[in-house]
């Protein structure tokens, strides 16, 4: 106990209400955290707890490097209620990330581990998968507007105009923003043209939990130069999907919650913005309701805007989008689709799905269910790992998978084949 | 309080060094010699206002009779405070003999006092002192029984011999020895054993196979077994009298969070129940340290929550009947109150509702006041029923015992 004894002196003197005797003074060393074995700044393993065992074998889970074969994607492990149908929409993208649909029915996918962003072209049934761009750096973000592609990479935004006229001669992106910080850490960006015509995209933590400074934590918008940028909202941990009520135009989004907390504690957030410059909690608050165990202190969760949902413990929630089409049942237009990337900061994963949130009629939220499911299997592995949902014009979506590089086409009744 | 306590505080403080500024969980522990002192706080953060809160010692004295807060203190329509007893510095622990007598124990300091009530005329006296932490009491047959750290003794005969007290006859003491949640909480069950608290040595921390456990033994201090595990620490607990169950409240983690864990109710159903320190907390979170790879389902969870860093200490079932019909065997539980939170809650004496299947119907604050502009003005230990069903409150800030009547019962009578 003698090492009790003297790390027990010195917290005392760190916290004494003596701080001004000389021996306090002497031994007034701040708490220590445990010491890191030389993790990089904004490592997802800082702060996890030494010395046990269960969450030692928790680490971000690896996709495979290489996009699966078509014929060896697990089509058949994926669950959807009955009248929907699964079918593979592209594959051999690597990494496939965030989707955006051009108005010639090209969709283009980005990537993060990988550096390009792909074309997925749709001639009469028949599609073909093209790498538009490469060497670029976590180019996460893609939208579309007007014939203009815009990427968001890790600490620029640049665009292609004409996109579609270029398809095949690897253009070079003009970059039209890059005032943005070049932390790895929540680095990569989601990107999406607000109703304003504007592009919105997030700067999140540089770490799983960490007091940042003025130019994280945030989402913000920009014209679609680059000129006039502007923060939209605060408290951000790191959204990688967001879309707008067609309703009301109201901009919700998902934020994930930090890690290390706990295996159930805090849910990922389902968002929504009333207002420009709500701050949504991180890093004081998570999930509404829970002040933060390192800089809740002193603050109250009422301070902050709460979250309409909760999206389940380190379910990393990604991307989402309302569901505008009307292919699908009644009970599923105007409500909306999230993926959930799934868990790696739980031993039992979690997430590894599409959720349906569905809304009440005055934009909050009624009830939050499974979706579609069997990305992860009931042996605790993903077999796919859905990043990004998008609706088709026939009313059909969408699903990336990152973990296949692969784009599943969901539809349903007897339209078996997209159409476009 | 006046600027001249506050003054004294510091001067004690200052006079005892370090010992007052030990770790927050044991702010106000005395050096016990050979006692472990409180490891670390592990993942104590470094925010500003973290750094402001720490445990809050109580004044060092008593508080003169005319100082003390009743005219604070809130109560339901119809009930009444009154001063029972003054002048006993650090009250904590209450319980009634056979013929009367109040016993009230001691946390931080050493002394065990009797207050005898002649006609409503009442005494105080110390019938022990130069004790150890001596917060737990338990009374049976004539003899008072007294959980210090780290053993038991008992005083035969102390109904009969207030003046000339005997010197304690240890009974048991095969206890830890630790500063940190170190003082113990007691009672006689239905079996006639004594029950003691031996809680976790730490705020969080793997505990010891002696620690985090209510133990219960014999009357002359043999056959020790562990009742229950995983509490963290418990410095209230009571039987059920209809149903002889325990329920016992435990106090949650502290530097979790403002706002988690709650403190906890629980009700033992099955002897060897676990109910989840250090890995799970409040019956649904996973400790952020201990609690990877677990499930809270693996342990029994609480009956109700009691509020973050409330302190919920002291509970007894009412079993009187001066007090209306809703409060009849309902659970009374002294909120001590937080001291790891920017906006201090509890400080209020509680009370918890019972469906007839012991499964817990609502909650909510008895008395309040104690707490003022987010500082203590008192801060309630325990609660006593008597016999003519008023209930006493003792508060260690102000070194009192309060008595609550309702109706009529103005004057103590036993």
């Amino acid at each position: 106990m003698v090492r009790y004894q003297s790390a027990g002196l010195l917290l005392a003197g760190a916290l004494s209400l003596l701080a001004t005797t000389a021996l306090a003074q002497q031994q007034a060393t701040p708490a220590q955290p445990p010491a890191a074995a030389a993790l990089p700044p904004g490592s997802p393993l800082i702060g996890r707890p030494d010395n046990n065992p269960a969450a030692a074998k928790l680490a971000p889970v690896p996709s495979p490097p290489l996009a699966t074969a078509a014929d060896k994607l697990p089509l058949d492990k994926l669950k959807a209620p009955k009248g929907f149908e699964i079918e593979v929409y592209a594959s051999g993208m690597p990494n496939a990330r965030s989707m955006v649909l051009d108005d010639k029915g090209t969709v283009f996918v980005g990537s993060r581990l990988q550096d390009k962003v792909y074309a997925i072209t749709n001639k009469n049934g028949k599609r073909e998968v093209k790498v538009l761009v490469s060497g670029l750096y976590r180019p996460n973000g893609v939208a579309f507007k007007n014939g203009t592609l815009y990427i968001a990479e890790l600490s620029q935004i640049s665009k292609i105009d004409n996109v579609e006229d270029k398809l095949d001669s690897s253009p070079k992106p003009t970059v039209i923003y890059n005032d943005l910080p070049k932390d790895e850490a929540h680095g990569w960006k989601y990107l999406a043209i607000g109703p304003d015509n504007k592009l919105y995209f997030e700067v999140g933590q540089p770490g799983n939990n960490v007091l940042h400074d003025s130019a994280h934590g945030q989402l913000r918008r920009i014209n679609l130069d680059g000129s006039g940028a502007e923060v939209i909202a605060f408290g951000i941990r790191n959204t990688v999907g967001f879309d707008w009520n067609p309703k009301n135009k109201e901009l919700y989004f998902t934020d994930n919650g930090r890690d290390w907390l706990s295996e159930d504690l805090p849910n990922d957030e389902l968002n929504r913005i009333t207002k420009i410059g709500q701050d949504f909690g991180a890093p004081y608050c998570y999930q509404g309701d829970i002040p933060d165990p390192d800089f809740g202190w002193g603050h109250s969760c009422s301070e902050f805007v709460p979250p309409v949902a909760l999206m389940g413990p380190h379910a990393a929630a990604l991307g989402m989008k309302f569901y505008t089409g009307t292919m699908f049942p009644a009970e599923y237009r105007g409500q909306i689709l999230v993926a959930r990337h799934g868990s790696w900061n739980k031993t039992k994963k979690f997430g590894g799905d599409i959720a349906l949130v569905k809304l009440n009629k005055d934009g909050t939220v009624k009830s939050v269910e499974p979706f579609i499911t069997g990305f992860l299997q009931p042996d605790n592995n993903y077999v796919a790992r859905p990043v990004d949902v998008m609706n088709m014009p026939d009313g059909s979506i969408l699903v990336s998978d990152d973990w296949n590089g692969a784009v599943y086409r969901v539809s349903y009744g007897s339209k078996k084949t997209a159409e476009r | 309080m006046s600027i001249a306590r506050v003054r004294m505080g510091l001067v004690v403080a200052v006079a005892l060094g370090l010992i007052y500024g030990v770790a927050p969980a044991a702010a106000q522990l005395p050096n016990t010699p050979g006692a472990t002192p409180p490891p670390p706080t592990p993942n104590m953060p470094t925010s500003e206002a973290a750094t402001k809160l720490k445990g809050i010692a109580a004044p060092p004295f008593a508080a003169a009779p005319d100082k003390l807060p009743l005219a604070q203190l809130k109560l339901p329509k119809g009930f009444k405070i009154e001063v029972y007893a003054n002048g006993i510095p650090d009250a904590r622990s209450l319980r009634i003999g056979d013929k009367g007598t109040l016993f009230v124990g001691n946390r931080v300091q050493d002394k065990v006092y009797a207050v005898v009530d002649r006609n409503g005329k009442r005494e105080v006296k110390v019938i022990a002192s130069g004790l150890d932490r001596p917060n737990g009491l338990a009374f049976k047959d004539g003899t008072l029984y007294i959980a210090e750290g780290t053993k038991i003794s008992k005083l035969e005969k102390i109904e009969d011999n207030l003046d000339n007290p005997p010197k304690p006859v240890v009974i048991y003491s095969d206890f830890p020895n630790h500063q940190a949640h170190g003082w113990k909480f007691m009672a006689l069950g239905p079996d006639n054993k004594l029950y003691v608290n031996v809680g976790a040595p730490c705020n969080i921390c793997i505990p010891p196979d002696a620690n985090s456990q209510i133990r219960r033994l014999n009357l002359d201090g043999t056959g020790a077994e562990p009742y229950i595990r995983g509490n963290r620490n418990s410095v209230g607990f009571d039987w059920n009298p209809t149903t002889k169950e325990l329920y016992f409240t435990d106090n949650g983690r502290d530097w979790m969070s403002e706002e988690l864990p709650n403190d906890e109710l629980n009700r033992v159903t099955k002897m060897g129940q676990n109910f989840g320190y250090p890995y799970c907390h409040q019956g649904n979170i996973l400790d952020p340290q201990y609690g990877w790879g677990r499930s809270c389902s693996d342990f029994v969870p609480p009956v109700a929550l009691l509020g973050p860093h409330a302190a919920a200490l002291g509970m007894r079932f009412y079993t009187g009947s001066m007090f209306p019909a809703k409060y009849h065997d309902a659970i009374f539980i002294a909120r001590h109150g937080s001291w790891n939170k920017t906006n201090k809650i509890g400080g209020d004496i509680y009370v918890v509702y019972l469906n007839k299947d012991g499964t817990v119907k609502s909650q909510e604050s008895f008395m309040t006041g104690f707490i003022r502009d987010n500082n203590y003005i008192g801060r309630p230990v325990d609660v006593q029923p008597m016999k003519d069903g008023s209930l006493l409150v003792s508060d260690d800030y102000e070194g009192a015992v309060y008595r609550i009547t309702y109706g009529n019962g103005k004057v103590a009578s036993q």
